[in-house]
């Protein structure tokens, strides 16, 4: 859509400066006829002079408007500059020569129509005036032309701002959103709650309560800076949160390990295991009224490391919040990690569920 | 003695708030007499241990506060909610309980509602309004229903609503139909037919809302008399904007 249509704020005043314009045309042309011929002002000349000035260029306005859509459709930045600059010059000379040629033969069509409908002395000032009349319309197409470069230039770079702009704001709202999983603001809710009840009934549980919350928040937020650790370490780190949780739910939590001793040293990407045991935490015993379990499992062989996690299901439970974000995050960090070579697998049974995460053993 | 019963799905919580409830101002004037981990108990609790004062914890699995209070209707007592989110807080005063504790509970906090309680009490009236529009409020935020709880004496039972065959209105109450047995819930068909997905049931007569999915057959038995055959032995008649209704959801 051109600019001027978009408004019309802009539509009025554009079409009142073009009358002006057109009044100018008038009177020069008026001088131009004057110097040429001293015949005296008639009312049929000078009604035929502004009947066929108004008309004409009025056309002319519109035949100027391509010239923004050439300039839009060919950019004139990039990788070969000069390239796009005369792919640019060449469309836009086209399209002068265009415009100029059909408004020209329009223009004395006008002319007689004019003079037979009204009797005006229309077409006195057509032929006679060629010369000035194109020099006029080069100069009126030019102009146009020029301002659509501006308006174009101005308004692409302010996109292009706008776009690196929206661009990094998506990256800082990404690494927002790392950072205040990081802190794990609902595990630390939780767990001081749990603290200030365990203060007034079981404070000597209170000095091991708060090393497993540090020792885990302090895991936490160290997972960017690492790139590796071993599954040694993210089994202590998951130890700690349940440890946290069975102290909440009491016997309702029960964990079982099933982890074989040389799978230990087997070398992962932080954070892995986390994420799958707080969700089976949440599903499982967080839908149940049930005692529920969540068991854990590793297990090695010669080119695979295999992890498992499974927890209770109750069927008539209420499903807690979460859409499977957690596991499908988990799964672009392992596709990214080992890509082709990492599998994420779930399985919904009647009272259970499974998810598997299979990954290549690197050498250590 | 005020007797109240304490419902908290985690063993700390329910003790702490005891330990804060026997402390030598209020243990004079207050006396816990039941503490429940889950809703199902605390509906039994309430029925036969008749508490003047329940604090309910919100978050629970599987049942949660709110539908403890739909469970028990009438029989609730004065309600104090104790949870961790406040986003409930305006559900909550909806249910005419009397406060809300955001966990964990101070000490002050807590002295401030036991006064209210007492207020409350010591009035003649110190009932607790029915919550009528509870159900209809809470459900319709969530979408359509999808299990329907049933209070039978002390009993609690988690109805899917895929298990649900028909639903027929008798006086002032529903009859709910699934292949093992009948239930019974004190709520107007009206209600149902609002909140159940209208894919999956059709309301076929003033009195009978039926699950499509049990549909077996429509039988013609008079000239305007229609009927419809569902699995497992069920009959109900069909009404003529019934069938007009019926014939557009299939």
């Amino acid at each position: 859509m051109h600019p001027l249509f978009l408004s019309t704020r802009t539509l009025g005043p554009a079409l009142a400066l073009w009358l002006v314009i057109e009044a100018l045309v008038a009177w020069l042309a008026w001088q131009q006829h004057v110097a040429r011929a001293a015949a005296p002002p008639d009312a049929a000349t000078l009604a035929g002079l502004l009947g066929f000035i108004i008309l004409w260029y009025s056309l002319l306005l519109f035949l100027c408007l391509p010239s923004f859509y050439i300039a839009k459709r060919l950019p004139w930045r990039g990788a070969s500059a000069s390239h796009a600059m005369g792919a640019q010059l060449g469309a836009q000379l086209g399209g002068l020569v265009t415009a100029l040629t059909l408004w020209w033969f329009i223009g004395g069509a006008i002319a007689l129509l004019l003079e037979a409908a009204t009797g005006a002395h229309a077409t006195l000032w057509y032929r006679p005036l060629a010369r000035f009349h194109l020099g006029m319309g080069a100069l009126l197409y030019c102009t146009w032309l020029g301002w659509h470069w501006l308006y174009l230039d101005a308004t692409g770079e302010a996109g292009a701002e706008e776009q690196h702009l929206q661009q990094q704001l998506l990256v800082s709202e990404v690494e927002l959103q790392a950072i205040k999983a990081s802190l794990h603001p609902h595990f630390l809710y939780n767990g001081l709650n749990l603290l200030a009840n365990v203060a007034l009934v079981a404070p000597e549980k209170v000095r091991v309560l708060c090393v497993q919350m540090a020792e885990f928040l302090r895991y936490s937020l160290r997972f960017g800076e690492k790139p590796q650790t071993t599954l040694a370490e993210e089994l202590a780190h998951v130890n700690n949160y349940l440890n946290i949780e069975r102290e909440r739910c009491g016997e309702r939590l029960q964990v079982h390990w099933e982890i074989s001793d040389e799978a230990r040293s087997v070398r992962v990407f932080p954070l892995l295991l986390f994420p799958l045991v707080e969700n089976a935490v949440k599903h499982g015993i967080g839908s149940s009224i049930e005692p529920g379990f969540v068991m854990i499992q590793a297990k090695l062989s010669d080119h695979w490391l295999w992890l498992a996690v499974h927890n209770n299901l109750d069927p008539d439970g209420r499903p807690p919040h979460g859409t499977g974000q957690g596991l499908r995050a988990l799964a672009k960090r392992l596709h990214s990690h080992y890509g082709a070579q990492s599998r994420l697998t779930t399985r919904k049974l009647a009272n259970e569920f499974q998810v598997t995460v299979q990954l290549p053993r690197l050498p250590t | 003695m005020i007797r109240a019963l304490l419902v908290d799905d985690e063993p700390h919580a329910q003790a702490s708030l005891a330990a804060l409830l026997a402390e030598p101002n209020t243990a004079t004037t207050l006396e816990v007499v039941g503490v429940c981990s889950n809703g199902l108990e605390a509906v039994k609790a309430v029925q036969e241990l008749r508490p003047q004062l329940l604090f309910l914890d919100i978050q629970m699995p599987k049942l949660d506060g709110f539908d403890v209070l739909e469970l028990l209707g009438d029989d609730a007592p004065l309600t104090v909610f104790v949870t961790a989110y406040d986003e409930y807080a305006l559900t909550a005063f909806e249910h005419n309980a009397l406060d809300y504790l955001l966990k964990p509970v101070s000490a002050e906090r807590l002295a401030k509602t036991l006064a209210r309680v007492a207020e409350r009490l010591a009035e003649h009236h110190p009932c607790v309004s029915p919550p009528a529009s509870l159900w209809q409020a809470r459900q319709q935020a969530h979408g359509p229903l999808t299990r329907i709880l049933v209070r039978e004496r002390g009993d609690v039972h988690v109805v899917p609503v895929a298990q649900v065959i028909a639903l027929e209105a008798a006086d002032d109450y529903v009859v709910i139909h699934t292949q093992a047995r009948n239930y019974i819930k004190q709520e107007r068909l009206n209600q149902f037919e609002a909140l159940l997905d209208p894919q999956q049931f059709c309301r076929v007569h003033r009195s009978a809302i039926i699950n499509l999915n049990f549909l077996h057959s429509i039988e013609q038995d008079g000239r305007d008399q229609r009927s419809a055959k569902l699995e497992h032995n069920r009959q109900f008649p069909i009404s003529r904007s019934g069938y007009a209704r019926l014939v557009e959801s299939m």
